[in-house]
């Protein structure tokens, strides 16, 4: 169903990057399994031996930004971002000149949005990291700022460079013929 | 151009953006950016606004519901829940003409119960619901038909990721939106069952002129209830915990998907490798359902800042058009997007846009969360972006049903739905008496 399926065509750069971005998506695969585990070992605790574990809901939130921006790059290399095809679907396989210039746009677009995205996180970042900024209260359970938002570094440098490959696929295909 | 006009223009050209296919949250995210760089005639302060909602829509405890109950859903759809509670409807319908169909809408119902999104019932009951009502003489248009309608109430009962993405964007408890899905979940499911009842007896031509009454090996009645035990037992966990008060919805995500998991591995349905394979897909359906989030959290906010909401609220209100009207306005527009767009964008993308004007006319939030859940989800059975309807064709074995015979068999079942949805209007109390409120 997907347009955008991703395939990097056997070029060295590009399939180590795949690489890369699978090996973000199973850390974030795993992360999903750890918060699962987590609530449960928190409703167990809490509901037979009356003692909850500390600072569930502050774990919870950090590691729900973790997962979605470890797993983003994949997504978009499989094709999994929603979009409409009632217009580029027919043009992709009639016209695919104008189909592949057209999604070539839309691919750069992508690639500028979460670079200015990414420029705006790094500082963040560096805040987190100075400050040493805490979620949760001081002397009853405090976890750092700065590993979640390495990840969202990370995840949308690599999204980003999806993105700037995804429209170099597509060059191709507007250059081929 | 004054916020408003900035505010107005980026929505109309968000929307053909949109249609031409750029992907949905990189519109939404581009046209907040190039809105507020306008209207703030600052480029770093928009670019801000980006890395901020990057952060801030999504890092919060009630968003954890999402990938758990993606996990679940997904978990209980490999795990043979769903051919076990068609088993089960099947036996309490084998008496009435159409019985088929309407244990497939009953199934359906009770599956809606413990997963949260329409696809998996889609594709779990095109494999299990088809094939029977086939072979008991059905017309296979009917048959694909009942399954593509009632798979729409997998996102009405709770739990549903619609619901859930709802309560976000509209900042209403998820607690509050699952307990308002019930009632209406149950009267679309009546609703199905009187209609198939109504064409068993003054339409057959559609049923099926040869659709007979299936006969069930005899089986005693210890054996059919240990197969609704567990869909039972997933059931009183999840929504009684909810409603109970025992557990927040988060955590009944948690201990819903892992019920789920043991109940697959105890069934021996779930290998490493298909388990791990869940796992990716439900990453994949987290990351690219935040992301529209997190786009959509900078696209409100932008039309917060544009004061478009605002206006809209004040025009209606003064245009005279009433609740009703506004309501019937909205209705149409969600119906023709659902021709272009999948669910959760186009609930993502008019929610923020209507609902301040909704309330400045004191249309209850949940109210018109159900409401919109509904007439969002007709779009999941209209061509040409019916995604239920590709889903059943895809998960088809049978190369003599058309798309079309899919989309043509789903029809009468949209207009039910739309039926219901100008009866959900016309009596919010289907939508908020569980909550206690009038």
């Amino acid at each position: 169903m997907s347009l955008a399926s991703g395939g990097a065509g056997g070029r060295e750069p590009a399939l180590s990057f795949g690489g890369l971005l699978a090996g973000l998506n199973a850390l974030g695969t795993v992360l999903i399994l750890f918060l699962m585990a987590l609530i449960n070992l928190d409703v167990g605790l809490r509901y037979f031996f009356n003692s909850p574990i500390r600072g569930v809901p502050e774990l919870v939130g950090l590691s729900i930004v973790a997962i979605v921006f470890l797993q983003l790059a994949h997504a978009l290399r499989l094709g999994k971002f929603t979009r409409s095809d009632v217009l580029l679907g027919p043009l992709l396989r009639d016209r695919p000149r104008i189909g592949h210039g057209l999604q070539m746009l839309y691919h750069l677009t992508g690639a500028v949005l979460l670079g200015i995205m990414l420029w705006a996180l790094v500082p963040l970042l560096v805040e987190a990291w100075v400050e040493d900024l805490y979620v949760g209260a001081k002397g009853d359970f405090t976890a750092p700022e700065w590993p979640v938002k390495l990840v969202l570094v990370v995840g949308s440098a690599a999204c980003a460079i999806q993105f700037l490959l995804l429209a170099w696929q597509d060059w191709q295909r507007v250059r081929a013929r | 151009m004054s916020g408003v006009e900035i505010g107005l223009v980026s929505v109309l050209i968000m929307l053909v953006l949109v249609y031409a296919g750029m992907h949905v949250a990189v519109a939404l995210t581009l046209l907040s950016y190039i809105g507020v760089w306008l209207i703030r005639d600052n480029p770093v302060v928009a670019g801000k606004l980006l890395g901020k909602a990057a952060f801030d829509s999504i890092a919060s405890y009630p968003f954890g519901v999402v990938p758990l109950f993606v996990l679940m859903g997904y978990l209980v759809s490999i795990s043979d829940i769903g051919r076990d509670a068609f088993e089960v409807a099947n036996r309490l319908f084998r008496r009435v003409r159409g019985g088929l169909g309407m244990a497939t809408v009953g199934a359906n119902a009770v599956f809606a119960a413990i997963t949260g999104i329409s696809i998996a019932s889609a594709a779990v009951f095109t494999k299990v619901a088809v094939p029977e009502m086939t072979r008991y003489g059905y017309n296979p248009r009917f048959a694909v038909g009942v399954v593509a309608g009632s798979s729409v109430l997998g996102m009405l009962i709770p739990p549903s990721l619609l619901l859930i993405l709802y309560a976000i964007i509209a900042e209403q408890s998820v607690g509050d939106m699952f307990t308002a899905g019930i009632l209406p979940g149950i009267v679309l499911a009546a609703a199905y069952c009187l209609a198939i009842a109504a064409m068993a007896r003054w339409w057959p031509s559609f049923l099926g002129q040869g659709a007979r009454l299936a006969e069930i090996a005899p089986e005693p009645w210890t054996a059919t209830l240990a197969k609704g035990l567990p869909i039972a037992a997933l059931i009183v966990l999840v929504l009684g915990g909810i409603y109970g008060g025992v557990f927040t919805p988060t955590e009944a995500g948690a201990v819903g998907a892992l019920g789920a998991l043991i109940l697959g591995l105890a069934r021996r349905r779930l290998t490493r490798g298909r388990f791990w394979q869940v796992l990716i897909e439900t990453g994949h359906v987290t990351a690219a359902i935040s992301f529209l989030i997190i786009a959509a959290t900078m696209y409100s906010r932008m039309l917060a800042l544009s004061g478009l909401s605002d206006f809209l609220g004040q025009w209606i209100a003064a245009s005279g058009l009433g609740l009703y009207g506004l309501l019937a306005a909205y209705i149409v527009v969600a119906l023709l997007l659902g021709c272009i767009l999948d669910s959760s964008s186009i609930m993502l993308i008019t929610v923020p846009l209507v609902l301040p004007a909704i309330k400045a006319l004191g249309g209850d939030p949940v109210w018109f969360g159900i409401v919109t859940t509904v007439a969002i989800e007709v779009g999941l059975l209209t061509p040409p972006f019916g995604i239920s309807v590709f889903v059943i064709k895809a998960t088809l074995d049978d190369k003599s049903v058309t798309l079309n015979d899919v989309f043509l068999g789903a029809l009468p079942f949209a207009a039910i739905m739309v039926a219901v949805i100008a009866l959900l209007v016309a009596v919010p109390g289907i939508s908020l008496a569980l909550l206690g409120r009038p």
